[in-house]
């Protein structure tokens, strides 16, 4: 059986030539295998045979990414390996990000098979997996045995062609593409299968996980509501007419503040729904049922409260990501807390 | 279900910053799972703080209720996530 000649590519560290001093060094190449690049042919029983190591400084791959993904690309060109091995880079940031970066090019530009393994919160991770099987490590290079089997497992199918199945079975960073399988029961059997098992306490396993959002712990309440400036947010889009800043209908890339000062409601025609995610019909016909300034405006009136604040906060929160979503969310807060106000009422669809 | 989403990221980020803030929502579970600390039951994904089935004065009623409702979420205090139901 014909070798498999793989180029590899590791950080300073794993290159053995240095630590955090050494992180600003430019890419150089050396023949043969390195340290983690040794366990991989060993592993593979001597299947593959590293015949170039790649190694490059963390900071110098951060800070110069576009060189560096050049250096690597026109290597490999020369040496025309039939597999690239990034890392494991576990849960370093830089290195994973070099990783990611270097695999998801060489794989789109090069059509070469390839394969990394990182933990699935390095930020490299969102750079590559969907494009490249990322095998999931642990943070540290204590899982170096389990990467490496992992890797080597995934190139040999790629390398063969062989089918590789979901990622909890082959145990890869999930790439967000669906397909579809033939499941032995119907989706209703299922379902109910699962619900008893809750029921009964039994675990079982869910065919649509839902992310897991880490919680804050609550802002101290208004201590006097009468003497309050409260502020009106709403994540559904009511944007004046023509959407003067072009709030996107979904995944919106920002939030902006209108004022509402000296208005007693919003007016039909005057305001328009800009959010894709829900019918716009009721709230075109009465914005006030998305951000409610005509009753807030009533009660401030009454006295239910001192103030409301003379701009509100909106955006279009349709499929938006979380991550911007977060941002949006301290910027908004941080805006409020600045202009002095003191409670945020938010009405989300 | 992700414009709830991002209302309660939102939600929970100005609730970081230090500023009590209540999510009106028709579908309180996501607002619930994604960690929204004071949350109030809306009418609908469409109209959380409306009705179109009733006349408008039942409907402004309706919309000064949750809002009072909201207010009075903003004033106590918590120690962990609320639906004020």
């Amino acid at each position: 059986m014909d070798k498999i000649k793989v180029v590899h590519y590791v950080n300073q560290f794993f290159g053995h030539i240095g630590g955090e001093d050494q992180a600003g060094i430019p890419p150089t190449v050396i023949d043969g295998p390195v340290g983690v690049g040794k366990a991989i042919q060993q592993e593979s029983g001597h299947h593959f045979e590293i015949v170039k190591t790649i190694i490059c400084g963390d900071n110098y791959a951060a800070e110069h990414v576009d060189e560096l993904v050049s250096y690597v690309l026109s290597l490999i060109k020369q040496v025309k390996p039939d597999l690239f091995v990034a890392g494991p880079a576990f849960a370093a940031g830089r290195y994973g990000i070099a990783c990611g970066t270097l695999c998801k090019e060489v794989a789109v530009q090069l059509h070469l098979p390839v394969v990394t393994a990182m933990h699935p919160l390095n930020p490299g991770v969102d750079i590559a997996k969907k494009y490249v099987y990322i095998f999931k490590t642990g943070d540290s290079a204590r899982d170096m045995a389990s990467a490496i089997t992992g890797m080597i497992a995934i190139a040999n199918k790629l390398l063969n062609k062989l089918p590789i199945g979901g990622p909890e079975e082959e145990g890869y960073i999930p790439r967000g593409i669906r397909i579809n399988v033939r499941a032995n029961k119907r989706g209703s059997r299922r379902a109910v299968d699962m619900m008893i098992k809750k029921l009964n306490g039994i675990p079982y396993e869910t065919e649509l996980p839902i992310p897991i959002f880490a919680n804050v712990s609550p802002a101290l309440p208004i201590e006097n509501i009468k003497e309050a400036v409260v502020a009106l947010v709403t994540e559904g889009g009511i944007v004046p007419k023509g959407n003067p800043d072009r709030i996107e209908a979904h995944n919106a890339s920002k939030w902006c503040h209108y004022s509402i000062r000296g208005l007693e409601a919003l007016g039909k025609g005057e305001y328009e729904v800009a959010h894709g995610g829900y019918d716009p019909v009721p709230a075109t016909e009465n914005p006030n049922r998305v951000l409610p300034l005509d009753a807030a405006r009533q009660l401030e009136k009454e006295g239910a409260f001192r103030k409301l604040y003379d701009e509100y906060a909106v955006t279009v929160g349709n499929v938006t990501a979380v991550s911007s979503a977060e941002r949006y969310g301290k910027e908004i807060g941080e805006w409020l807390k600045s202009q002095g106000v003191q409670g945020v009422i938010l009405t989300s669809t | 279900m992700t414009g709830t989403r991002c209302g309660a990221t939102i939600a929970r980020e100005i609730e970081r910053v230090g500023l009590p803030a209540v999510l009106i929502t028709a579908i309180p579970p996501v607002a619930l799972t994604v960690g929204a600390n004071r949350i109030i039951r809306g009418v609908a994904i469409p109209h959380p703080v409306g009705d179109p089935t009733k006349n408008s004065v039942d409907e402004l009623a309706l919309r000064k209720r949750l809002l009072e409702k909201a207010l009075m979420a903003l004033t106590i205090s918590i120690s962990k996530q609320t639906l004020f139901d």
